[in-house]
């Protein structure tokens, strides 16, 4: 047993709990530092992540698989929620509640690690629940009306979407005995009726599923959700706890299910066609804006879908490329308003009015994250459409890319709209910037990054060709 | 069809119905329960069926996660409950769907 | 036949020799400080049951989360004892970590004084 597979989710998991216990042991004053020690916590797991990636060994220990789609994945996790803290910084100026915060956020994002990692349907419910529960507390942070209300929300539609799950997994071990993703593809196809029992169980995973990347007809609760978190937990849910669900799809429908793929691939034709067009549709009305960008990213979710529509593996390759990328751009963007509604207190399209001039360097990162989110030259969105929309044709699928090409036409309209009012619509009140670092850097290095991947993004093409999930 | 299996549709039916039209968030709450418990009563006959033990310990598991569920929902429930001092799913509505 | 008894059998006798020794070692060098209340027959300390409130306050639903959350977590001991003698030492390991972690959530809730009754 190579029980040094584990090294990253045990440091993980041991940082999650000394932020507790400083949480409990610290006095009053010295709590801040905590979002120091889960900053470095976060950032020694990513090391040992990347250091299997590149170099340790791989493999797998019980239900614990290690090879490079898991660690792909977990590396976005853990950039992600390294972008998350430097975002939360200034919301949690207080600085009191930084333990309670600190450690659910890491403990989510070790059930998202543990999630993508899981070759069984009974760790991929437990660490699904750790990373459902831990949202759903650090949505209610607020702890006022309408954080509670997002919460509340979210947690009947997830309480709900967690017993589908259940009663999936429970029909597919009925049908094959096992848990054990593997062991399930072997019991495929059934004869007779018992093939009509797996499929209803296969979608019933793909429905639990769904509701966490809030496709379209299972997202009723995430504008509502995005709007009442905290937003640096906006941005976490959108782009981290979306990645983690969407990565667990393809796994379990690549490792479980690849012999019933006629039959997933038309759906998620049809659920991509529906999430982007909506979303979109919905973003193009909304004057708040974190809720406009809470649809633009269940647009974008529908982007990525595209990888699951035509599996190939120029587009899933995309599609791993593509969420690396929307992390560092929509958690930007999220950061940025984050800082904005915490100075002026408004979440509305008129809280960045003029901030292009008065606060240009943050304006400018705004800029850069909306138009690579609209998917403009020389930024990372446009090579992750590209590159997306390029597989869907060399696929067979030109209508599905016209639609999504369609659609970004359309985003632009909203994304637009606030870069106007960012350099050309004047602020009515002014407003003191005070300046806050540790959020300085993490716009500023998401949007670099942003425009890096947009200029050269042939080497992380490169590590997602590699990270593939396995057909086996 | 086994009895008990047939128990736990009825089960999933009953709490996915009291979900979709009860409106008091403790109540819609309740039925989630009784949709988790259906799923838990479906592993335990299909373990006995392949006489293998994986079905029962997902069904200790999904118990002891399922608490930890609760305990979140409640406190949620109460944080809302003492803002809004009503607890009906159509009244908590500031934030528009 | 009955060797297969055997087991139980000290388990039976050890346990009572456990309770025994308790209550004998309780008896005598606990105080002893008799009143009328404490001599009546026994029913929970409460003289007479006082009428159930109809609502409990909100307050409760901490304390019984609690309770129900650290009470099911025991759960997890029956099939990690069920399967002890395959998992050897990584499986007191595991379960030493996972004590290690119920441990932190304890100490947690009490220094955040969620078992403070009022």
């Amino acid at each position: 047993m190579n029980y040094g597979l584990l090294t990253p989710v045990d440091i993980l998991t041991a940082a999650s709990l000394l932020v507790m216990v400083g949480d409990i042991f610290l006095p009053k004053d010295y709590k801040p530092s905590l979002a120091a020690f889960a900053a470095f916590g976060v950032a020694v797991t990513l090391g040992a992540v990347l250091k299997q990636f590149f170099v340790g060994r791989q493999g797998s220990i019980w239900s614990y698989s290690v090879g490079h789609f898991n660690l792909y994945f977990q590396i976005v996790f853990l950039l992600g929620t390294l972008l998350t803290i430097g975002s939360s910084i200034y919301f949690l100026r207080r600085g009191r509640e930084a333990g309670e915060y600190f450690s659910l956020l890491l403990l989510a994002t070790l059930g998202a690690m543990l999630l993508v990692s899981s070759a069984n349907l009974l760790t991929i419910y437990v660490s699904l629940e750790l990373l459902s529960i831990s949202s759903y507390a650090l949505v209610a942070f607020r702890r006022d009306a309408r954080s509670g209300e997002g919460a509340l929300k979210y947690f009947l539609l997830g309480g709900m979407s967690s017993a589908v799950f259940l009663y999936g997994t429970s029909l597919l071990y009925g049908l094959s005995g096992s848990l054990d993703l593997r062991l399930i593809n072997l019991h495929y196809p059934p004869a007779g009726n018992a093939h009509l029992l797996f499929l209803a169980a296969m979608f019933l995973l793909v429905v639990a599923f769904g509701f966490k990347v809030a496709l379209v007809p299972f997202h009723m609760w995430a504008p509502d959700t995005y709007e009442g978190a905290p937003t640096p937990v906006t941005a976490y849910l959108s782009a981290v706890s979306k990645a983690a669900a969407f990565a667990v799809l393809l796994r379990v429908l690549i490792t479980a299910f690849p012999a019933a793929a006629p039959w997933w691939r038309e759906t998620f034709a049809i659920l991509s066609v529906a999430t982007m067009t909506l979303g979109n549709l919905a973003a193009l009305r909304q004057n708040n804006l974190k809720r406009m960008l809470a649809y633009s990213s269940i647009a974008q979710a529908g982007y990525v879908l595209i990888a699951l529509a035509v599996p190939t593996a120029a587009t899933l390759s995309a599609s791993l490329f593509y969420l690396m990328a929307y992390t560092f751009m929509n958690i930007g963007a999220f950061a940025v308003l984050a800082y904005t509604d915490a100075v002026t207190g408004k979440e509305d399209v008129e809280s960045v009015a003029g901030l292009g001039l008065s606060l240009p360097w943050a304006g400018l990162c705004l800029t850069v994250f909306l138009l690579s989110l609209g998917g403009l030259p020389f930024t990372a969105g446009l090579m992750g459409k590209f590159f997306l929309f390029y597989g869907a044709v060399a696929g067979g699928s030109v209508w599905l890319a016209a639609v999504a090409l369609g659609n970004s036409v359309l985003s632009f309209f909203y994304y637009f709209r606030v870069i106007r009012y960012l350099y050309w619509v004047p602020a009515k009140e002014t407003h003191k910037w005070p300046s806050v670092w540790p959020w300085g850097l993490t716009v500023g290095t998401a949007a670099l990054v942003t425009l890096f991947l947009g200029v050269y993004p042939a080497p992380l093409l490169a590590l997602a060709r590699m990270s593939l999930p396995v057909i086996p | 069809m086994n009895p008990y299996l047939l128990t736990s549709v009825l089960l999933l039916a009953l709490g996915t119905v009291g979900v979709l039209i009860r409106r008091n968030p403790l109540v819609m709450f309740m039925s989630i329960e009784m949709m988790w418990n259906s799923a838990n009563l479906a592993f335990v006959s299909f373990s006995r069926h392949w006489l293998s033990q994986g079905g029962q310990v997902f069904v200790f598991l999904a118990l002891t996660v399922a608490a930890a569920e609760v305990a979140i929902g409640l406190g949620i429930i109460v944080l809302v409950f003492r803002y809004r001092h009503q607890i009906d799913a159509d009244q908590i509505n500031s934030l528009k769907g | 036949m009955f060797s297969a008894y055997l087991a139980i059998l000290v388990f039976c006798l050890l346990a009572a020799a456990l309770a025994g020794t308790f209550s004998l070692v309780a008896g005598l060098f606990g105080p002893r400080r008799p009143s009328e209340r404490k001599s009546e027959a026994y029913e929970c300390g409460i003289r007479h049951p006082p009428p159930l409130p109809k609502h409990f306050p909100a307050k409760f639903y901490l304390l019984g989360m609690l309770f129900l959350l650290f009470d099911l977590e025991a759960v997890s001991f029956y099939p990690w004892a069920v399967d002890l003698h395959r998992l050897h030492g990584f499986g007191l390991l595991e379960m030493l970590s996972f004590i290690v972690v119920m441990a932190v959530g304890y100490v947690y809730v009490w220094r955040k004084g969620g078992f403070q009754w009022q």
